[in-house]
């Protein structure tokens, strides 16, 4: 039953097994279609959609995670709040998994969000969250983008300062990689970004020197024929501004010569064309129809394009050539509208022109409220930006501190870590020192208990010599016995009884018979002698000799009167040596004991044989104690495991000041 | 008639009436036989002494093994044997001993040069009497036994001293190498000395004293 229900059970895990893996491949092969661009992006958001679906059933955080960010992708072109939600959700998971790769990406995708809704802070907060772990992981390529669009944010925001420092940083990363298309377009990208900061901080020689090396990055690139127009449109900008209008018109003119300027980018073509008439204008150019019509063209262009930024760039040129030629009341007309559309678009610089030229063209309070809208703007544009500049240096501290924060916290796991590791160390080091202690003394133990029994043992030996040099002293006296005695007699004997058989008659007869008495004599004698043999005088004495020199010696030494009785019916030489160690130990340690708590004055040690029992009783008129209160000493400990050892059984019998009674019993093997 | 002065020395009275006996049965009819008897040392000393004054003994019979004197200064028949030499110079010696181990034969010969040597144990009376007048007209007198041995020892090459004798002697009596000291006038190191050169004589291999005794014995030393 057991058995058919653990095999259930595996059925069930092999099962689930094949089934997860079933899972894991189609949400795979599902991921893998719909990055197929040959299928319509309809097709593939779909596959998209139902590979996520599925990895949420498998409840593996790694594989959802992977699925969602594949869908997210779509989800930027379909519904970019969604986008927003999909990568913050990504973000959760990513963090939980701890996949740094993903949390950097999907930090970037944030940052890419805001930055597209133009929600420069959130989108700044994000691309510096990646930068910083892309930095770690050493992921350059992407590294560099988020850099870039970094700068580029900064740019916008006024901090050329802050823009500057980071473009740098990714072009250095950018000179490392290989010049393909795609990081010649970035470094490009990036020079132009630091020729406008630049520009904005007045700094135009330098400026120059980054729009020339933007262009030679765009001549160098496949496709960077439009890039190099922008470059030297940038380029005339910054020599006009320089005051070298010639160049800039030369440059323009150049820009505007190229055929695919107008099928490209339009928009550039308008702002180039209104830049070179207003340059032109400020130049001295006096053929002012010519002017008027393109600055006409430009405008008619900006406005079919739809693009306000390049029609209040234009209207604000058109503003300046009017007034430059005091046509007061059409530099009116385009400074309004110059003024509408920036504040339509946001357009600050433009928005604040317009307010300066509007105040100068208008006159009295209408002029004197432009000016003041002038001065508020231009205050409030300076309090946005300090604030952001503030806000940014706070993300920047902050993420600081928060790194900080997690150094230290780091480090202190670190110490607390090596705290722990030295506290272990430290433990297993007492521990094996505590261990060890124990066992040596274990082992000191044995050896004593080894000693002791081996002394008993040579006591034993020596006893045993002394025996068999009793023996061989006995054979020798019964041999000179023999000799000297029985033979001389014998001898003596013969030889009258042979000399008797020279006489005859009555004399000799009764010599005889007194000889032949003589024989009987010794005849008993040799019997007495055969008897003598017979008797093993020393026979087992042995051990009962070294006994009761022991408790001579010891009851003698602690002062006591002793009483030893012992039975002869145990034939000591054929117990073993063990059993006869352990109980010459335990009179030796009883002894020891009575002298030690007893304070008695006579002991009583008696051995018997009873029932193939030896009985060995220890009694002493000492203070005794409480058999059952009584914590068990050494002494008794040491007396069990003995008597255990050979097989017995000890018993205590005490009352306190009764005295104190051991009874061993050991069973005697015959 | 002739008169022959006896000395009999044993301590076992009832072997002196053995001999008594046995010469009193088998004596000639001309002779006239005088005994003395002792059954110590210091009776048989002083009747030595007294003779050598008055009228010396013809013949003295001496047991080996004897209690030893009071003094002290006699401790056996060969004692007595050596005494009777210098004071009864013309007394016939006669040794009777039980021991009839070699290395005693060879030391009493030596010693004494006895006119007389009966072992007891393969004596008879008819070879006591015989001893006995053989030993009065023609000396000397050894009992089969006896110049047997002698003969033995002659003919063989290894020579061993007395000592070496002795302790072969009471190795064999099962006395033990360490007890040695207690029969032999000789420091321990000296005997073990003597006993590994008489390993060497009797080229005994093994070290073991048995081998050396068993080789002794098959080579007539004991």
């Amino acid at each position: 039953m057991r058995n058919l229900f653990f095999y259930l059970c595996f059925i069930c895990f092999a099962y689930g097994l094949n089934a997860q893996t079933k899972i894991l491949d189609s949400i795979l092969s599902l991921r893998e279609r719909s990055a197929n661009t040959e299928l319509s992006f309809e097709e593939r958001f779909e596959f998209a959609k139902i590979a996520s679906e599925l990895s949420k059933t498998t409840k593996v955080d790694s594989t959802i995670l992977n699925s969602n960010k594949n869908l997210a992708y779509f989800y930027m072109s379909a519904d970019f709040k969604i986008y927003r939600q999909m990568n913050l959700e990504n973000l959760e998971l990513a963090k939980k998994i701890n996949d740094s790769s993903s949390i950097a990406s999907i930090n970037f995708n944030l940052g890419f969000y805001h930055h597209y809704e133009q929600q420069n802070d959130s989108a700044y907060y994000y691309y510096t969250n990646a930068v910083k772990i892309y930095d770690k992981l050493g992921e350059d390529r992407e590294l560099t983008t988020a850099l870039i669009n970094i700068a580029t944010i900064q740019q916008v925001e006024n901090d050329f300062v802050g823009s500057e420092e980071n473009a740098i940083k990714a072009i250095e990363i950018l000179q490392k990689l290989p010049r393909t298309e795609l990081n010649l377009g970035d470094l490009y990208l990036l020079y132009n970004l630091l020729g406008l900061n630049a520009y904005d901080l007045k700094n135009f020689q330098k400026s120059i020197e980054y729009h020339d090396k933007a262009l030679d990055l765009a001549k160098e690139m496949k496709y960077g024929r439009i890039n190099e127009l922008y470059s030297s449109g940038n380029l005339a900008l910054v020599y006009r501004e320089m005051g070298d209008l010639g160049r800039a018109i030369q440059l323009w003119e150049e820009v505007l010569s190229n055929d695919i300027l107008m099928e490209e980018d339009p928009s550039f073509y308008a702002l180039s064309l209104e830049n070179i008439t207003l340059t032109r204008f400020l130049n001295g150019d006096v053929d002012y129809d010519g002017i008027e019509s393109a600055f006409e063209s430009a405008y008619q262009l900006s406005d079919s394009l739809d693009d306000p930024y390049t029609k209040a760039s234009t209207t604000i040129s058109m503003t300046r050539y009017y007034k430059g030629v005091d046509d007061i009341p059409n530099a009116l007309k385009y400074a309004e509208e110059t003024y509408t559309i920036s504040k339509e678009i946001d357009a600050n610089d433009l928005l604040l022109e317009s307010l300066l030229l509007l105040s100068k063209l208008k006159t009295g309070d209408e002029g004197k409220m432009y000016l003041n809208e002038h001065i508020r703007l231009s205050d409030s544009l300076l309090d946005v930006e300090r604030n952001v500049r503030n806000k940014r240096a706070r993300i920047q501290l902050e993420t600081d501190e928060l790194e900080r924060k997690n150094e230290r916290i780091e480090q202190q796991r670190l110490v607390l870590i090596i705290i722990a590791v030295g506290l272990l160390l430290l433990l297993l080091f007492i521990y094996i020192i505590i261990t060890q202690r124990a066992r040596n003394k274990e082992l000191k133990f044995k050896q004593d208990q080894q000693k002791a029994n081996e002394e008993i043992y040579n006591l034993m030996l020596s006893q045993q010599d002394k025996v068999d040099e009793a023996r061989a002293n006995e054979k020798k006296r019964i041999s000179e016995e023999l000799h000297d005695g029985v033979l001389g007699r014998l001898f003596g004997t013969r030889l009258s009884l042979d000399s008797l058989n020279f006489s005859e008659g009555q004399d000799a007869i009764k010599n005889r018979a007194s000889y032949i008495e003589e024989l009987k004599t010794i005849e008993n004698d040799i019997r007495k002698i055969s008897h003598d043999l017979n008797t093993d005088f020393v026979s087992g004495s042995g051990f009962m000799d070294i006994v009761s020199e022991l408790i001579d010696k010891q009851t003698v030494a602690y002062q006591l009167s002793s009483k030893f009785d012992f039975t002869d019916d145990i034939n000591w030489e054929s117990i073993p040596n063990k059993t006869k160690i352990n109980i010459y130990r335990i009179i030796q340690e009883s002894l020891q004991n009575i002298y030690k708590h007893a304070n008695a004055k006579a002991v009583k040690i008696s051995i018997q044989l009873k029932n193939n029992v030896i009985c060995l009783a220890i009694e002493d008129d000492g203070d005794g104690f409480d058999v059952n209160k009584s914590k068990k000493g050494i002494g008794i400990k040491n007396i069990n495991s003995r008597v255990n050892e050979v097989e017995g059984t000890a018993q205590f019998n005490s009352e306190p000041n009764k005295g104190t009674e051991v009874l061993i019993s050991i069973p005697y093997k015959n | 008639m002739e008169h022959i002065h006896i000395l009999m020395v044993d301590d076992h009275p009832i072997i002196i009436e053995g001999y008594q006996n046995t010469l009193m049965a088998t004596k000639k009819e001309n002779q006239t036989l005088v005994i003395d008897t002792a059954n110590t040392c210091d009776a048989a000393n002083l009747l030595m002494q007294r003779a050598a004054n008055e009228r010396p003994y013809d013949v003295c019979f001496f047991d080996i093994s004897l209690p030893p004197s009071s003094d002290g200064k006699i401790t056996s028949g060969e004692d007595l044997a050596k005494i009777s030499r210098t004071i009864l110079p013309n007394a016939k010696v006669i040794i009777l001993t039980m021991f009839n181990e070699s290395y005693r034969i060879h030391s009493i010969v030596k010693e004494i040069n006895p006119d007389g040597f009966l072992i007891k144990s393969d004596l008879t009376s008819s070879e006591l009497a015989e001893a006995f007048h053989h030993i009065l007209v023609d000396p000397p007198y050894y009992s089969s036994t006896v110049s047997n041995f002698l003969n033995k020892s002659v003919v063989n090459e290894i020579y061993v001293d007395e000592i070496n004798r002795k302790i072969l002697h009471l190795l064999s009596q099962g006395i033990k190498t360490r007890s040695l000291t207690e029969y032999i006038d000789l420091s321990m190191s000296a005997i073990e000395k003597r006993k590994k050169q008489l390993k060497i004589l009797f080229s005994i291999n093994d070290g073991k004293d048995e081998s050396l005794i068993m080789e002794a014995r098959k080579k007539g030393f004991l």
